[in-house]
């Protein structure tokens, strides 16, 4: 191994001395035309005296001369041929280096160089490799196109959802209209576009940013009120953001949670349990803008009383159907896990309003 | 904020932590909450014993992570906090 080394070390030196002017300029971008030259390299070099052409013999191995110091590298054949592709690269490196050593590392020669090519060309693969890998992960935990369905609102249904959400108790058909898919016999839901009863992240993810918004209002009233002339500070919009969104994870985590705990077997997704804990921010900007425009206290109390009683009712009627989904009578206790679930987030749900008003 | 992502994330490695330091033998065994307890023929399982299942397996799944997340936690608490 350590003459192999030697060898190609020795190599590029005779070509110092052989003027070879069509080597130097390879602007080229094409590895097949590299390859060509390199091709053109082999075959001139044949044509070289007596030294050279046993020194490509033994690099490249193609041709055996039976000479006693050849025979040791015979062994290193296969790796030498493995290497045969790289060993154009090498050549014109470094002739390229011997002719404008400085250009390579700094000058115009730089996105030329073959080494360059071949670390750009590895690195774009390594990268769309990388990205493929991701997308894949990706579709796995988040499937974009039913993510894309929750968004399928239009006007008529984002009014009607807030009047469901604020004034339940009149409604009568709460199902949700679905049809069985011929080719996964899976359910398909219609998209919030077709039916009232579809979740949705629409709403959630507004009455979230609006709730943000409310919120440092409310804080800059009272700190008016309370005459210490605090100035707004903008880093409370990030900080209360960030609260909120933990505080979703957390409770959707939660509410997985018991799923667990409980047995209970439904496949619930996850954007449903994400749009069903966001509603609850409808009926608490309504109590802020009470609390912030009244500024009655009784009054704020007796709404938000009303609020939470109807976001009460609405969870559990809406979260009915997409819980209790078998309809299979023989796991009574199982059908009873369920319900006291639909309670306990219900409650849950209050509770956590009650929190982010105060 | 950051100092707010930073205590949700200590927070949950805390919570993380003392669900993983449950010893099998020493503690869950003797208000008998393992594994042991109950291979029994119930096919029902109970709250119990899904709670049991859930420590055992955060302890087996989390244990490499969370050696590496802890360390990492103790230095960038020792340089900066």
């Amino acid at each position: 191994m350590n003459n192999q080394f030697n060898q190609q070390w020795q190599q590029p030196q005779t070509f110092i001395h052989s003027p070879q002017p069509h080597r130097m300029q390879t602007n080229s971008y094409d590895p097949y035309q590299q390859q060509q030259q390199s091709g053109m390299n082999q075959s001139f070099q044949q044509q070289q005296p007596q030294q050279q052409s046993q020194q490509q013999t033994m690099n490249n191995g193609y041709f055996q001369v039976p000479n006693p110091q050849n025979m040791q590298f015979q062994q290193n054949n296969n790796n030498n041929n493995f290497m045969g592709g790289n060993q154009g690269f090498n050549q014109q490196q470094q002739q390229n280096q011997e002719h404008k050593p400085f250009q390579n590392f700094l000058g115009n020669n730089f996105l030329n160089d073959p080494t360059t090519q071949l670390g750009f060309q590895l690195g774009q693969k390594a990268f769309e490799s990388g990205a493929e890998m991701v997308n894949q992960n990706i579709n796995r935990w988040f499937n974009s196109t039913a993510l894309k369905k929750y968004f399928d609102v239009t006007n008529s249904f984002v009014f009607k959802k807030i009047g469901l959400v604020l004034f339940p108790f009149r409604h009568k058909s709460w199902a949700r209209i679905g049809r069985r898919n011929e080719q996964t016999g899976k359910m398909e839901y219609n998209s919030p576009r077709e039916d009232i009863n579809s979740p949705d992240l629409y709403i959630p993810l507004m009455s979230c940013v609006t709730y943000v918004i409310l919120y440092a209002i409310s804080t800059l009233l009272s700190n008016e009120q309370s005459k210490e002339k605090k100035q707004f500070d903008p880093e409370l919009l990030g900080i209360t953001t960030l609260k909120l969104f933990s505080l979703l994870v957390g409770e959707v985590l939660f509410m997985k949670l018991i799923c667990y705990l409980m047995s209970i077997s439904a496949d619930v997704a996850f954007f449903d349990l994400i749009s069903y804990s966001g509603y609850k921010f409808i009926g608490i900007i309504v109590v802020l803008i009470v609390k912030n425009g009244l500024k009655s206290k009784f009054l704020t109390y007796l709404v938000y009383t009303y609020v939470s009683l109807a976001l009460g009712f609405f969870m559990l009627r809406s979260m009915k159907y997409f819980v209790l989904t078998d309809q299979t009578l023989s796991a009574n206790s199982q059908r009873r896990n369920k319900i006291h679930f639909l309670f306990f987030i219900a409650i849950m749900e209050i509770v956590i309003s009650w929190f982010l008003i105060v | 904020m950051a100092s707010l992502v930073i205590q949700i994330i200590i927070i949950t490695l805390l919570f993380i932590n003392s669900v993983a330091i449950l010893h099998e033998d020493r503690f869950l065994a003797r208000i008998g909450w393992s594994k042991r307890n109950n291979n029994g023929y119930n096919t029902e399982p109970t709250i119990k014993s899904k709670i049991v299942d859930l420590i055992s397996a955060t302890r087996t799944l989390l244990r490499i992570p969370l050696i590496v997340i802890n360390s990492i936690v103790i230095l960038y608490l020792l340089i900066l906090g």
